[in-house]
Parts: structure tokens; C-alpha cells; sequence
């Protein structure tokens, strides 16, 4: 389930009773079980996947839901961080396939606003696909861009490749 | 990816992540047509019978002040305490009710624990269906353990409280569906069940048909169930009253535990901690595996769902296989041929027992006289050249029959028997060659309306007509105007409105509630979210793979797959089990074995594939974690992915 999704669930779930489950009727499957989070995110997954088979990055490890997103948004401000740095750029919607987490930022009057838990991009959003190992190894400067992008392990849909975003 | 769910919850605590909608259309007062529809039935039946009154209180031991129910979370997933404050013994049938139907939710409202006869005890009032508890030397043995563990839970402790604590021996399970078996773990332990501590009777081919019953046509049938149960109508007296079969269902956590025993016999017999069982198969009936079971000491029947004190489902309005009305009937004629002279009292799975020879043979004979009626009539109808329109109009009950309350339609009806009789042995097709290839709804609306002077003159005529009450002729043309402009505000209003006073006539909850659903769609939208119900993680995980695979067949989207090859090799390592998947022709098939030139091939247990069904995790995690190996063409893979189309559980209804 992409965050959006889980949100927009979890959101209205609470909000609403659900179906009834009687005489004769369990509930279906879900019928949008195994549904890419966004189009081109199972490329980019089996991209991750590669450069970690290959020992070009590192897998992190597993961790209890609060440390993964405190871990997550650590590498987020680093990236912010390094952003800032840089001229500004439009404004650009990243997805990490592995967690479904949706991080989006623009520049207003010269400023970058970052926010986490976004349900997905807006429309003219630059969209940036990757996963958490490998933006991990980016920010560490363990894996270069381009090699990021070669693996189709960092696609970026409508706008320049990752040195868009790695200055 | 549970921490996903756990970042969604946060956030959905969040106020100000909610969704600001506007408040729903205010539901509209029974119009003087529908009092005096009301009036009449009021005026007909034969409300000075008050035998049920006196049967669903009988036995009475105890029952908590208030019953609302919550889970672990603290979500209220049972709650009696909405309905009462508005349906009690003493409070009459609303104008906006049909008094019929208002009486069986004052009798299903007759909550708590009785005594059933010695040794045989119920809750009811816990959840849509009854739990039962039979006593034995040492301890319980459960029948039909409700949908939600919290209430089976909640209906042991009042069992506990007023009965002593006893262990559990046995569960039975008289059915495939889910209110019958969906609690088991509120009550035992998978544990207690695999150490055979605690035995699990249930009837034959009871398993598979727990699993696949709704998984091919799931989504529609749920979505359709929104309109069915009314799960979403507001609990009052212009809203939802009564589910035919018992209140409402509950919202807990639906399991599964597997059977330990299977019963495929007829007079097959068990004695459970010196209990005796006789069991009656009746597979076919009610559902596909089902059972009755006599307890000879107690000369006590327990009739599963083959019996209740309503006419219930040939084919439910959700979408079902139609059943067999004919075999219906005829298990019931075995009953009474079996059970009938030593059966002192009867019990189920809904409603309230009855007590006394004499008067439940009276009451197995018109139940079982009610489903040959409705199969024999319709049948003689259809040879007469009827349709199932028609016949659906023709039919009556003889009084005998139609006035006998446990034969009232408050789940089903005779006219949507009759009409699924009709489709049983004929189909789709009435015969007629107009209908062979008609023109669906939106072009024919189209024509139509041009054909009836315009949207503006059917609108006119149909305020004329409403006012007159006749509103299932109102519903049929603003149907029209409503297909061929959705946009028409004025003819979703007068169809909104029409379908509620059919809602406020209606004598059976189920329709009730669609005509209720359909008018609040009308007036406000289709729902975007909330109120889906998906099978539970215990049936996805009994269900075998092939299942799963038969259900990426029907995601298949066929034009998009026209010419294209793929053929994937599928490794469950934890199964041990090999499948090959291949698209071609547009269509998928499946085989249990490795293809020897296959595009990839997908490694992967069947954990991780209930667990990417049941979205506890995503294909692009368990791709980027390992759990889901693709070796071979990627791109086979992401293509295969690509042809499988998403299913929008909130697909229009009332409007095109």
C-alpha cells in the first residue's frame, strides 16, 4: 500500500463502518493487491535490488517502524541539506519504492520546504523514484549518480537525471 | 511496511489531515403513499400473534445494561446501543418503517443470554448470527462462533459470568459463511486446535468453499453489499432498522481456524466430552457446505441456516450463484423425516428457537412448503410463457404460507425468488428477441428520453406521478433521465426520492437498505472510500495458490494483453510447489510446473504473496528486500505486472 493510499484508507476507514460480511460474503480480494505504487516504481525496485545483489549498496537493516521513519527522515534532512546548497529547481515529489514513503519540495522566495508524508506529487511535480539504500548511498557518496541511474535504481520522471538533484 | 500502517494511523489521528465533507442530504418524511402503504400492512397481518415475542424472550437469564463492543484499539465493532434508542418493544412502527419489518428488529433486539432447553444455551444479540453453548460433562461445545472474535469473546465472558467457567471442547461450524465461523478465535486458540485440545467440526468441503466463494467476483459483490446490508445508512428510523437476519454485522477480526473433523455423512455421529451429535448434511441449501445437528439427549435441532424465522436468499442481492430452492426444500422434508418425532425445540444460527413438537413440525413443513411453492409456481409460470418480471409480479403465497410470520421476506423475498428461479433454469435471456441485444442502459436513456419529449417533460410527469405514489414507475423513467444526463440535479432528486419511499415501504431489511443506499447516492455522490471489506488474513492464507493465480486472470486486462507473450515460471519455495504462469490469446493460464523456457522466473514464498494480497507489504518492497526474486526478463516481469488491472471498489451504481 502506498502511503497515500494506507493514509486515505486509514483516513476514511475510521470515518465510515464498514461492509457488512454477512450470510455468504467473506469480502473479496483486494483488487489492487500487487498494484505498482506508482508507474515505473517496479523497475526502479528491481533496480535497488541489483545494486544491492551486486554489493553496490548496502542493505539496511530491518528496524522497528518508528526507527525506520526516524531513519528515513534523517536521510531526508540530509538531502535537504545538500539541496539548499544547490540553486533552486522545480518543485519535485520523491518516492522510496521500498517503503511507499512519498517526500516532496519546492523553493518559494528562495527558500526549500520539505515535507514528509505527502500522498504523492502535484500535478507538474518532477517525480524522482528510488529507494532508501540507495539514496542512503548517495548522500554518503558511496555511489555516483549516474551509476544510480545506469542501474535504474534513480528515475527521474520529467525533469534531468540525478545530477538534477545531486548537484 | 507495517510501518507504513503505523505512519497512516498517526496521521489519521491528525485533524488536519481529514477530509472536510459536506454533511449528506437530509433523508426526506414518508410521503401520505407510504403511510397508507404502511397502514395497510399494519392492518393485514396478523400482529396479535405475539408467539415470537414470547419465544425470543424465553429462557431469559441476563443481559449487560449496555452492549457495545470494542476491539483491542478500542474501535467499536458491535454496538446494540445505536438501535436502541430508537427501537424498543414499546415504541410503535414509524411512518417510515414497515411495520413488519419494524417488528422482526423489535424481536431481533431481544439481546443477551438464554436458556434453550437444559445443557443448550445462547447469546444473541452479539452480532448478526447466535452463538451457542452446549454443555458437556467438563465443559462448552460452540456452535457457530460469530463473525468478529471480539464479540464471541465478549458472548463467552457473558456465558462465563452467568454459567461458570468451563473449558471449550469443540467447535462446530454449520457453514461456509463467515458469520458462522469468523469468531472461532475469540473463543480458542489455534494452539488448543493443532494439540486437537479443541476439535473443529465442520461439514464436508467446508474449507474450499470458505475460500473461494467470493473470490472471483469479489469486488462487485462487496460493492453491491454496501447496498444490500446498508452499513452505511445512519442508525435511525429513516435509516437502517434491520438486516432481515438480524441487526447488522459486526466490524471485528474475522479468522479462520481450520477443522479438525469433517463430517460428510448423513446420521454420521460424534460424542464430544458426552455430548451426542447426529448431523444432517444439506450441502447446496443455504450454502454450499452446510449442516444440521441433532442433539438426541435433548432432544434439541439445531437447523443451521436452513431454517429461520424469515424466508430467506435464493440469490442474494449482492450477487451470488443462485441456489437450489427445490433441494432446499427437499432437506427439509428429510428433517422432519428424520428429527421431526423426537424434536422438542429448534434452534439456529439467527432469530429465536421455538418449543414444542407439535408447532415446530407445523413450522419445518411451511418453511419447507414455502421454498417448493416459490420453485414449483415460478416454474409453472415459466412454462407458461412467463417471464421473470412477470412471474415476480404474478406470485402470491397462499395465506397459509404467506401469513405464517418465520415466512415473512425480511432477508429475502418473494419476488426476487421467484425472479432467481427464473434465472436458475433460464438465464439472462427472457426469450424475447428485443432483449437478445438491446441497447445498454446510457444510449437507450438516451432514446428514450428524446422519445418522451425531454428531460423537462419526463421530470413534469413524474412529479405528477410521484405525487400519486406510484413510485416504482417514477424510479423506472427518472432512471432514464438520470442515465442520459447525470448531470440533471431536478432528475436525481425525484429518482433519490422515489427510491426512499420504496425503502420506507419495504418489508425486507435487505431491500430496504438498497433503496436507502441508492437514494443517498443519488443525492450525494458515490462514496470515494471507507466501507470495503476484503477476506481475512486467515482465508487468504488457506487459499492456495491456483486460487490467487485464477484471480490475476480475471485482473488480466484483455485488449491490453491482445498479442503479447509472456511466460513466467513461479517458484513458492515454502510450498515446494512450481508454477508457470502464461499470458497468451489474452488470456492467462496457469499449470503446476516449471515451464522449461520461460521469460523469468519469480522466486518467492507463499507467505510473501499473502502478504503483498493482503498489502502488508508491496511487490516493490519485497522486490527491493529480496523477499521476491526475479530472475531472467525484468521487463517480461514489470509487463506481466503492467496488463493486470487495478479493480475501483467504488464503481457507479445509480448513475452511469
Amino acid at each position: 500500500m502506498s502511503l497515500r493510499a494506507a493514509f486515505h484508507a486509514a483516513a476514511l476507514l475510521a470515518a465510515a463502518p464498514l461492509a457488512g460480511q454477512a450470510c455468504g460474503l467473506h469480502g473479496g480480494l483486494d483488487g489492487q493487491a500487487f498494484a505498482p505504487l506508482h508507474p515505473g516504481s517496479i523497475e526502479v525496485a528491481l533496480g535497488v535490488r541489483g545494486l544491492v545483489d551486486h554489493g553496490r549498496v548496502q542493505p539496511l537493516p530491518a528496524a522497528a517502524p518508528p526507527l525506520a521513519f526516524v531513519r528515513v527522515q534523517r536521510s531526508l534532512q540530509l538531502l535537504k541539506a545538500r539541496l539548499e546548497a544547490g540553486p533552486p529547481g522545480p518543485a519535485t515529489a520523491m518516492l522510496l519504492v521500498d517503503s511507499g514513503l512519498w517526500a516532496r519540495w519546492a523553493w518559494t522566495e528562495g527558500r526549500l520546504d520539505m515535507q514528509v508524508h505527502v500522498a504523492g506529487p502535484e500535478a507538474g511535480d518532477r517525480v524522482v523514484l528510488t529507494g532508501e539504500p540507495v539514496l542512503a548511498a548517495l548522500l554518503a557518496q558511496q555511489l555516483h549518480p549516474a551509476q544510480a541511474q545506469a542501474a535504474r535504481a534513480w528515475v527521474v520522471q520529467g525533469g534531468d537525471g540525478a545530477a538534477a538533484v545531486f548537484h | 511496511m507495517k510501518y507504513l500502517r503505523h505512519l497512516a494511523w498517526s496521521l489519521a489521528l491528525c485533524p488536519a489531515v481529514w477530509a472536510q465533507t459536506p454533511a449528506p442530504t437530509a433523508p426526506k418524511p414518508a410521503t401520505a403513499a407510504t403511510r397508507a402503504a404502511n397502514a395497510e400492512v399494519q392492518r393485514t397481518l396478523p400482529f396479535n400473534d405475539r408467539s415470537d415475542f414470547e419465544d425470543a424472550q424465553r429462557g431469559f437469564i441476563a443481559r449487560p445494561d449496555t452492549v457495545t463492543i470494542k476491539d483491542a484499539q478500542g474501535k467499536v465493532v458491535w454496538d446494540l446501543e445505536q438501535y436502541k434508542t430508537y427501537i424498543a418493544l414499546d415504541k410503535p412502527a414509524p411512518d417510515t418503517v414497515n411495520p413488519s419489518l419494524w417488528r422482526n428488529a423489535q424481536l431481533n433486539m431481544q439481546h443477551g443470554l438464554f436458556k434453550v432447553t437444559d445443557g443448550i444455551y445462547q447469546v444473541r444479540g452479539y452480532d448478526l448470527s447466535n452463538i451457542t453453548f452446549v454443555q458437556g460433562k467438563t465443559g462448552w461445545i460452540v456452535m457457530d462462533p460469530l463473525i468478529s472474535a471480539e464479540t464471541a469473546k465478549a458472548a463467552h465472558e457473558l456465558v462465563t459470568q452467568h454459567l461458570g467457567r468451563k473449558p471449550i471442547h469443540a467447535v462446530v461450524y454449520s457453514h461456509s459463511h463467515v458469520d458462522h465461523y469468523g469468531g472461532v478465535r475469540g473463543i480458542v486458540s489455534e494452539a488448543d486446535v493443532k494439540a486437537r485440545r479443541v476439535r473443529i467440526f465442520a461439514p464436508e468441503h467446508f474449507a474450499q468453499h470458505a475460500i473461494s466463494e467470493n473470490v472471483i467476483a469479489g469486488n462487485a459483490m462487496s460493492r453491491r453489499a454496501i447496498f444490500m446490508y446498508g452499513a452505511m445508512l445512519p442508525r435511525n428510523a429513516q435509516g437502517g432498522i434491520n438486516g432481515g437476519l438480524g441487526q447488522t454485522t459486526s466490524l471485528g477480526a474475522a479468522g479462520l481456524v481450520l477443522p479438525t473433523d469433517t463430517v460428510s455423512k448423513t446420521g454420521q455421529e460424534f460424542t464430544v466430552d458426552g455430548v451426542k451429535m447426529v448431523f444432517q448434511m444439506t450441502p447446496g441449501t443455504e450454502a454450499p457446505a452446510e449442516m444440521n445437528t441433532f442433539f438426541p439427549e435433548r432432544k434439541a435441532m439445531w437447523m443451521a441456516e436452513n431454517t429461520t424465522n424469515t424466508m430467506h436468499n435464493i440469490l442474494t442481492l449482492r450477487g451470488a450463484q443462485v441456489r437450489d430452492a427445490l433441494k432446499w426444500s427437499s432437506f427439509l422434508d428429510e428433517t422432519i423425516d428424520l428429527y421431526g418425532r423426537n424434536t422438542e425445540v429448534k434452534f439456529q444460527a439467527h432469530h429465536w428457537p421455538m418449543w414444542g413438537n407439535q408447532k415446530i413440525i407445523d413450522y419445518w413443513k411451511k418453511q419447507r412448503d414455502l421454498y417448493k411453492y416459490t420453485h414449483d409456481q415460478s416454474v409453472r409460470l415459466m412454462n407458461q410463457g412467463y417471464t421473470g418480471s412477470e412471474i415476480s409480479e404474478m406470485i402470491e403465497l397462499p395465506p397459509e404460507l404467506g401469513n405464517f410470520w418465520p415466512n415473512r421476506g425480511y432477508y429475502g423475498t418473494l419476488r426476487h425468488n421467484s425472479r432467481a428461479v427464473y434465472q436458475r433454469y433460464m438465464g439472462w435471456y427472457d426469450g424475447n428477441p428485443v432483449s437478445l441485444n438491446n441497447l445498454p442502459p446510457e444510449p437507450a436513456a438516451k432514446k428514450y428520453v428524446e422519445y418522451m419529449g425531454g428531460e423537462a417533460a419526463v421530470i413534469a410527469k413524474a412529479r405528477a406521478d410521484f405525487d400519486k405514489g406510484e413510485y416504482r414507475w417514477v424510479a423506472e423513467a427518472m432512471k432514464h433521465v438520470v442515465f442520459a444526463n447525470p448531470g440533471n440535479r431536478e432528475g436525481k432528486e425525484i429518482l433519490a426520492d422515489a427510491l426512499e419511499q420504496m425503502g420506507y415501504q419495504a418489508e425486507s431489511g435487505p431491500w430496504r437498505s438498497v433503496y436507502l443506499q441508492g437514494a443517498f447516492e443519488l443525492r450525494n455522490g458515490t462514496p470515494k472510500a471507507g466501507g470495503i471489506a476484503t477476506a481475512s488474513p486467515d482465508t487468504i492464507r488457506a487459499m492456495p495458490p491456483e486460487m490467487l493465480f485464477d484471480y490475476f486472470g480475471v485482473r488480466l486486462n484483455g485488449p491490453k494483453a491482445a498479442g503479447k507473450k509472456i511466460a513466467l515460471n513461479i517458484d513458492l519455495t515454502d510450498l515446494r510447489k512450481r508454477y508457470s504462469l502464461v499470458v497468451e490469446n489474452a488470456v492467462l493460464n496457469q499449470a503446476p510446473r516449471f515451464l522449461p523456457q520461460a521469460d523469468a522466473t519469480l522466486t518467492l514464498t507463499k507467505a510473501t504473496l499473502d502478504s503483498i494480497q493482503l498489502r502488508e507489504t508491496t511487490l516493490e518492497q519485497a522486490i527491493a528486500s529480496g523477499a521476491l526474486k526475479v530472475q531472467g526478463s525484468q521487463q517480461a516481469f514489470t509487463d506481466f505486472m503492467g496488463l493486470l488491472d487495478n479493480f475501483d471498489f467504488w464503481f457507479n451504481i445509480v448513475t452511469p
